[in-house]
């Protein structure tokens, strides 16, 4: 055991020899987790964000905001004229309603008053808020129309005596309207269906265990760099001549990297928690398995990995490719259910699908150890055929 | 007495005297598909004794070390260090071995301390020994100074030098070197043959190849030469004399004992 903790020592120290490596081990996957999940604490609001130029700042333009703010689609977010420019210049608002000055009561029985409404152009949240604004104008503007169709009305059974008992009777005739229509019973029966969504979709929580796994898999892929390092500088020939079993210098190597890949693990699991508020340790049996199974399926496939390069450089380039690959087809960046049902056949072949299920079933879904030993039964399959396969093929020159 | 002689007799004292060889070769022979590459040695050598093992390019010198160290399984025959079969007792076998090989094959991202330290847990050394020996080793190859920094910023023969530490990190009763002055310039050359004899001194064995005749010539005390797998002539340079009348020098003896007429010849014109 002794021997094994040295080896795993030594190759700690090779592996974190500068900055860089803690920015591959724990920098950019926090990074990556953060701009996938659209930023930390993000609001259980899962509307669209509308930004709001009010320049009335009338009674009508707080009504048609109010209508917004009541809307299923869209969330209005107020700010100035400078800050909402800067923030569609900068691609960060999807669509920007500006409320003209005149925007009032006034001006609305004299005619219509255009509103300007500014869309990124192919943006889905953008189209669905200019549907949404359309929606609610109609609404106000009804009031406004009924209003004024009374007025009219009046008007031909008898003349107003002035223009403000005119503006009298519009505004009552409008308080009315928007009475009435508030009251109105809907034509509408909403009812929630009883199927599942088949689509499970949290955008911090895939985001965190996408990222986890991506992270931890590519350097576990790269066990294959270190064999081939070890190999290729004759560190390994010479540690042979030492009284060291090679399957010693293997367990050392192995466990040393799956130890390394628990803590990176643990470190973006906290993160997740306490900063991103996620769901990880409701079940904390059914994570250390989660986690113990995926780290060592991926370090299997290092393993085996390491006995088809022959070179450093290609043992690099093909564990990060295989990494990325792995977890993009996994379901890691983007929900295996947006692909069609052939490729989310195919890609059960891959740790990396059945890690990422049993992660998501866990900070996802809440899931228990019971639920998750599938799973962590496949991935620990998976461990066993690769460990046997690179045990067998390995060469030690 | 200068420290650093002072170093070395704390760190190379006296062994008992050991009366069986500390590396014998038996029978020994290794075949890659058709080709004999080692073509049954018989060696003794002991402790106390540096001995050089010499022979032209391809002649088996590094298949016969690896198979001492315990890196190549002969066909056939047996390695015996320290007594222990090295095919069928490797971990004993290797407890009383160090090896240098030509090129250092070092942790190039570790320092020479950690690389020390890790090696002396390879052997299982006690952690305050491990620190001690540590200090010693790093003092008489003068790598204090550098004993933190990382090894790829070593000249090569402050690698060298930190290879050799690290083969001398468990003072094995074995050391075998691989070409151990190549690259190195006379000062750091110089300190390694004074290690070298010092460690024989006290009775441990020193088994070195080098082609650089001159050097074994002043350093060893019996010589081996091996051409096509053969061991053709094992002794003293003054047993060596004797076998090849007439010769006096070491490349004299060595280029008739391995090359033909010709070349004996070609290298009196070229003297």
């Amino acid at each position: 055991m002794k021997k094994i903790l040295a080896i795993t020592w030594k190759d700690t120290l090779v592996r974190f020899d500068g900055f860089s490596r803690w920015l591959f081990f724990l920098i950019l996957p926090i990074v990556f987790t953060l701009v996938l999940a659209g930023g930390t604490g993000s609001s259980s609001d899962k509307r669209v964000r509308l930004v709001v130029v009010d320049q009335a700042n009338s009674p009508l333009s707080a009504d048609l905001v109010a209508a917004l703010e009541n809307s299923h689609s869209i969330r209005p977010d107020l700010m100035t004229l400078a800050q909402a420019e800067t923030q569609f210049s900068q691609r960060s608002a999807s669509a920007v309603l500006i409320i003209p000055t005149g925007f009032d009561l006034t001006h609305l029985e004299q005619g219509s008053i255009p509103l300007e409404m500014r869309q990124q152009p192919n943006n889905m949240n953008a189209m669905v808020a200019q549907r949404a604004v359309m929606s609610v104008i109609s609404r106000v503007s009804s009031a406004a129309n009924i209003a004024n169709t009374s007025v009219a009305k009046a008007e031909q059974i008898q003349a107003f005596a002035s223009a403000a008992d005119r503006q009298v009777y519009f505004n009552e005739a409008l308080k009315q309207a928007q009475s009435l229509l508030s009251a109105a019973p809907s034509r509408v029966t909403e009812s929630k269906g009883s199927t599942k969504d088949s689509i499970d979709y949290n955008p911090g929580a895939n985001s965190s265990a996408g990222q986890l796994i991506t992270w931890v898999f590519i350097p576990l892929l790269g066990i294959s760099q270190l064999f081939a390092v070890e190999r290729q500088k004759g560190t390994l020939r010479r540690l042979l001549t030492t009284p060291t079993r090679k399957s010693t210098f293997l367990l050392g190597t192995i466990f040393g990297q799956v130890l390394t890949a628990l803590v990176q693990m643990l470190l973006l699991i906290t993160f997740g928690t306490f900063v991103m508020k996620l769901n990880w340790g409701s079940q904390p049996l059914a994570l250390v398995v989660m986690m113990v199974s995926a780290a060592l399926a991926a370090a299997a496939l290092g393993t085996t990995l390491g006995t088809f390069v022959k070179t450093d450089s290609q043992a690099s380039g093909l564990s990060v490719m295989a990494g990325m690959v792995m977890a993009l087809l996994g379901g890691c960046w983007y929900p295996l259910e947006l692909f069609p049902q052939a490729v989310q056949n195919i890609v059960k072949i891959l740790p990396t699908t059945w890690a990422m299920r049993g992660m998501l079933d866990i900070v996802l879904r809440g899931q228990g150890l019971t639920s998750i030993l599938p799973v962590a039964g496949v991935l620990i399959g998976f461990a066993v055929v690769f460990f046997t396969i690179g045990i067998w093929r390995f060469k030690y020159e | 007495m200068n420290t650093q002689l002072q170093v070395k007799q704390a760190i190379f004292e006296p062994l008992e005297h050991i009366q069986s060889p500390l590396i014998a070769l038996q029978d020994l022979y290794k075949k890659y598909g058709t080709k004999t590459a080692v073509d049954h040695v018989n060696l003794n050598a002991w402790g106390g004794e540096v001995f050089g093992f010499l022979g032209p390019n391809g002649a088996g010198k590094t298949t016969t070390i690896k198979m001492i160290v315990g890196l190549l399984q002969p066909t056939s025959g047996t390695v015996k260090v320290a007594g222990y079969d090295m095919q069928k007792q490797p971990l004993q076998a290797k407890i009383s071995t160090g090896y240098v090989p030509d090129t250092p094959n070092l942790y190039s991202k570790l320092s020479a301390r950690e690389l020390l330290h890790f090696v002396g847990e390879l052997y299982r050394m006690a952690p305050s020994q491990i620190d001690h020996r540590i200090e010693e080793l790093l003092r008489l190859f003068s790598l204090v100074e550098a004993g933190d920094d990382q090894i790829d910023s070593y000249s090569h023969g402050m690698q060298q030098k930190a290879s050799m530490a690290a083969a001398l990190m468990h003072d094995p009763k074995v050391l075998v070197l691989d070409e151990p002055t190549v690259g190195l310039d006379p000062k750091s050359a110089r300190l390694i043959k004074d290690v070298l004899r010092q460690f024989s001194d006290r009775g441990s064995l020193v088994f070195v190849t080098t082609h650089i005749l001159e050097i074994a010539e002043r350093m060893c005390d019996r010589i081996g030469i091996v051409n096509k797998g053969r061991l053709i002539a094992v002794g003293t340079m003054e047993e060596l004399r004797t076998i090849r009348r007439g010769e006096t020098s070491l490349e004299d003896i060595f280029l008739s004992l391995t090359g033909g007429p010709e070349e004996a010849e070609l290298a009196e014109v070229l003297k």
